[in-house]
């Protein structure tokens, strides 16, 4: 608005130097903010992760520096703790929780995203509402119910439970997902041959697979790091790596760098995944819970 | 109709999983806390007392009402707290440069994790003397140096619920990220133009577009804060004393401690209950103002 | 190759009436349009010939066959969308080969069909594609050769063309024409496009809320439109609708209007409604004329010049030679063509 054509270069206003200045000063706030987060949120993690390595006299010493050990996961692996039992049993109820939860949920958000029900829209939100309920409610007759049939400390008791978290996500997650697809692809499909089922099979599943990935990536988190009920209804045979965590809790104190050893186990697959979670997970949370 | 056979077929096992997984134990739970039963006593149910449970609840049972009081104080901080760091966070993350995103991530880690891991880490990080965190909080705050945090009254409250923060507030910044980078950019740009002040725009453009996110965030927070227990369990037990026994600790430790099985399940309805007042009130204050 | 029954086939969507009871036969060949403005009910009923819809009353019979509560796939009628429905997870040769995938047909015979049916509509390089990585102009024709690699029975589109640009649709029109006469495949066509509707059909259904208006050949529809509705609608620019009175086999209105008819039978009455083309009329002197007024507009459109004028109420527009030219609030007159004069009922709206 003033010198533009008198060809002198302008000197900046008083206002503009302030405006630059606050303009430094804020991403300096930036950069300082942002390094504060990365280490509130870095430094706890890294700390655990190296405690695996540290012998017990280290684990109690504030040194940053220590010499690396591979001790405690020999022990870890031993008869206290069976760390490698413990592994296969996360592995188990995790690949067995998915392998029922996605097909149903996925047939289930189809047939809600497609057909009328008597009732309506109540079925979905009120799967989801269930979810609300204080997880002791469900978990006291399930125990009591496990315990008369005798499935108490197996792994089908904890892939059961884990369903009634899962599935009910799973299917507002898809569904969500397949309510945005158009008619079209299944109407085409149904019109050049396919029967209903064989249209869902060829056409509307490989089109949504982007949001059954969601689903299944949500699912694996929430039923690998499934604490509660697996404390509940294992004891020995069956128990966990979280509940495992709780083992490290003896009598003659934490032995912490067990601790770590299990917590880093957990971990591992998060970390591996965890570019996929950050795109995944959370908007899979988010579309189930705005919509 | 002739897709009736695939129209309740597909979904079929999504109804027998929560049938069985989440009707029947919600109802049966409601039939328990009609009962006087203590495991302990009788592997049967006990006798039918009608709702001398929730009479007890109401009128004799101080403990109770005092985890009622943790619970309020715990969920008030933790949601207020949560909703607030998030959004700084994610105003401070909310660009797609490389070093935005690998932050991102790194903070994405901490939400993966299992609550129970979360817990039980921070429980090694707060410990006295050999604590990593509780160091570093001795050597910038000199008062609180030889406080025993997890064990002190003062303290403990306090360090739960920042480790909640710390373990939900990731996932709340990236909704608000989402959220932030759906806004209409005009809207911003026309406030910039008219020379608005970067506190100005957010509080009085950006903001207020949030709202519908922000109350979502703020409902699911709250029920998530109120049913929190895994971080007690692994964290502080519920101590020092019953200082942050939340009422899910509370029902949790009647039912599987005490085997007071009625009488926990009695709890978890008024639990759940008062979520359900604390949710539609929510949402009447929150979404009423939208229309 | 089949023909295709209506029989009092109505839809309703709980209150709404999506098409009214209606019947109508499509004969074995033929290519019928179906012409009307937004929800009138071409889709609804086009959906219910398809099987995707249940009709709430009345039959569809195809080859005299009742085929009303059949499954789309037992009914071997192909289909286009609008939106074309392509598969986006498969290449365009598995798009056009499923169908045949379907029916259970080895790969080494899809193949040869799908090159056959490639070839037809200019796809040969195209096979290997996503539909993603494809024109408009180019996934309409997989949609087409999707529909037509099984020669169904009956081949429905419903507005196949509506999301290309003007001049593409221009030359898949004439694709689709020239297709559906070679393989003489029963296809009816949706369309709200009077063009589109008078180039391609045989025989076309004009519809309004549900229902039909009016059934025939595009020279009746445009030549002999049965009610004010079909008048108004087929035209462009629409037919001139003046209201007046007949008496002694001369129609007048307000505004010195008054034309002999050529038919001096037609009973007197007093509310008539007289339409006429644009084209029908001649540009003459105002002294004498049948029609005059005082010019309201003049638009040259490059081959004429459609001047308009206002007489009594009404606006009337002509067509004249496009080296007409006028002067701005000119007196001009309108002659009109009586072999191409409408008559219709001013309360019914019907044809007299
Ligand atoms: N699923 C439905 N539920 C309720 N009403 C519907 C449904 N489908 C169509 N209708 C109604 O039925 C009427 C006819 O709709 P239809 O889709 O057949 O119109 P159309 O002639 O194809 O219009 P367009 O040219 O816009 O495609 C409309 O009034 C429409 O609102
Ligand atoms: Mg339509």
């Amino acid at each position: 608005m003033t010198s533009l054509s008198s060809g002198v270069a302008p000197m900046p206003t008083k206002a503009q130097i302030r405006r630059q200045r606050n303009r430094k000063t804020m991403s300096v706030l930036r950069i300082v903010g942002i390094l504060l987060i990365t280490a509130l949120w870095l430094l706890p993690v890294l700390w655990i992760c190296a405690t695996a390595f540290k012998s017990p006299g280290d684990v109690i010493s504030l040194d940053i520096f220590f010499t690396p050990t591979l001790d405690n996961f020999a022990k870890a692996v031993g008869p206290n703790y069976q760390l490698g039992g413990r592994i296969w049993n996360s592995i188990i109820v995790t690949v067995g929780t998915l392998l029922v939860a996605i097909p149903s949920s996925t047939a289930a958000a189809y047939a809600f995203s497609r057909f009328r029900y008597p009732g309506g829209i109540v079925w979905p939100i009120g799967l989801l509402a269930t979810q609300f309920v204080p997880a002791v409610m469900i978990i006291i007759p399930l125990f009591i119910l496990f315990r008369s049939i005798g499935l108490l400390d197996t792994p089908i008791a904890l892939i059961a439970v884990n369903l009634s978290v899962v599935v009910p996500y799973a299917i507002w997650m898809i569904k969500g997902f397949m309510d945005a697809l158009p008619m079209d692809m299944e109407e085409a499909a149904m019109m050049d041959g396919a029967s209903r089922f064989r249209a869902l099979i060829d056409v509307v599943i490989p089109v949504a697979m982007p949001g059954i990935i969601t689903a299944t990536i949500f699912c694996f988190v929430v039923t690998w790091n499934e604490f509660f009920y697996a404390l509940i209804l294992t004891s020995n045979d069956s128990v966990t790596l979280p509940v495992s965590l709780m083992s490290a809790r003896t009598d003659k104190g934490d032995e912490w760098e067990i601790m770590a050893v299990i917590g880093l186990t957990i971990m591992v697959p998060m970390m591996l995944i965890s570019r996929v979670v950050q795109r995944h997970f959370l908007k899979g949370l988010t579309a189930g819970a705005v919509k | 109709m002739r897709d009736s056979a695939l129209k309740w077929g597909l979904l079929a096992p999504a109804i027998l999983i929560s049938i069985a997984m989440l009707f029947y134990p919600i109802g049966r739970s409601f039939w328990y806390s009609l009962h006087d039963w203590n495991l302990t006593i009788s592997p049967q149910l006990g006798p039918f007392i009608g709702l001398d449970n929730y009479v007890r609840l109401l009128t004799d049972d101080p403990q109770f009402w005092h985890s009622v009081w943790v619970s309020c104080v715990f969920s008030f901080f933790s949601v207020f707290t949560t909703i607030v760091v998030s959004m700084l966070m994610a105003l401070l993350l909310q660009g797609s440069r490389q070093l935005e995103i690998n932050v991102r991530s790194i903070l994405v880690l901490a939400f993966a994790m299992s609550p129970a891991l979360v817990g039980i880490s921070w429980r090694f990080l707060l410990a006295p003397e050999f604590g990593a965190a509780d160091a570093v909080i001795g050597w910038i705050f000199p008062r609180w140096a030889d406080v025993p945090i997890l064990a002190d009254t003062s303290t403990a409250m306090v360090a739960l619920v920042l480790v909640d923060v710390w373990h939900w507030a990731p996932y709340f910044m990236l909704t608000f990220i989402g959220a932030l980078a759906s806004l209409p950019q005009e809207t911003i740009e026309a406030g910039q133009i008219d020379g608005a002040g970067r506190f100005r725009i957010f509080f009085g453009i950006v903001l207020p577009q949030l709202k519908g996110v922000l109350a979502i965030a703020i409902l699911l927070k709250t029920i998530f804060s109120i049913k929190m227990l895994e971080q007690v369990i692994t964290m502080t037990s519920g101590g020092p004393g019953s200082e942050t026994s939340t009422v899910p600790h509370k029902v949790y430790e009647t039912a599987f401690k005490f085997y007071d099985f009625g009488y926990a399940a009695a709890m978890a309805y008024f639990l759940a209950a008062a979520m359900l007042v604390l949710a539609m009130i929510y949402s009447r204050m929150l979404f009423g103002g939208q229309k | 190759m089949a023909s295709v029954e209506l029989d009092g086939i109505g839809k309703k969507f709980g209150d709404v009436v999506g098409v009214a009871t209606q019947s109508m036969t499509i004969h074995d060949g033929e290519f019928m349009v179906f012409l009307g403005p937004s929800g009138c009910g071409k889709t609804t009923t086009m959906r219910m010939i398809a099987g995707l819809l249940e009709p709430s009353e009345g039959r569809v019979l195809v080859d005299g066959e009742d085929v009303t509560y059949d499954a789309p796939k037992d009914r071997d009628i192909a289909m286009v969308f609008q939106n074309y429905g392509l598969y986006p997870h498969m290449s365009v040769g598995e798009n056009i080969g499923y169908p045949l995938k379907v029916r259970g047909l080895s790969k080494a015979d899809r193949k040869a069909q799908i090159q056959d049916v490639a070839e037809r509509v200019e796809l040969t390089q195209l096979l290997d594609r996503r539909p993603s990585a494809l024109s408009g102009g180019q996934r309409q024709r997989v949609a087409l050769a999707r529909a037509i690699v099984r020669r169904p029975k009956v081949f429905l589109m419903d507005e196949p063309l509506s999301n290309l640009d003007a001049q593409l649709r221009v030359s898949m029109r004439a694709e689709i024409k020239h297709l559906q006469q070679e393989m003489g495949i029963t296809t009816v066509y949706v369309t709200h496009d009077q063009i589109e509707a008078l180039t391609l059909a045989d025989r076309i259904v004009i519809m309004q809320k549900g229902v039909i208006q009016q059934l025939g050949t595009p020279e009746e529809i445009y030549n002999t439109p049965a009610n004010l509705f079909v008048a108004n609608f087929i035209g462009s620019p629409s037919m001139n609708l003046i209201n007046g009175s007949l008496e002694n086999g001369i129609f007048t209105a307000p505004g010195g209007v008054h034309v002999p008819l050529k038919d001096s039978s037609q009973k007197n009455r007093a509310n008539v409604v007289l339409g006429i083309r644009p084209e029908d009329m001649s540009v003459c002197d105002a002294v004498g004329a049948m029609i005059s007024g005082v010019l309201y507009n003049s638009e040259m459109t490059g081959d004429a010049v459609f001047a308009t004028i206002d007489v009594g109420e009404a606006r009337v527009c002509a067509r004249g030679d496009r080296h007409l030219r006028f002067q701005k609030a000119q007196k001009v007159g309108f002659d009109l063509d009586l072999d191409y004069v409408h008559l219709f009922d001013g309360k019914s709206g019907a044809r007299l």
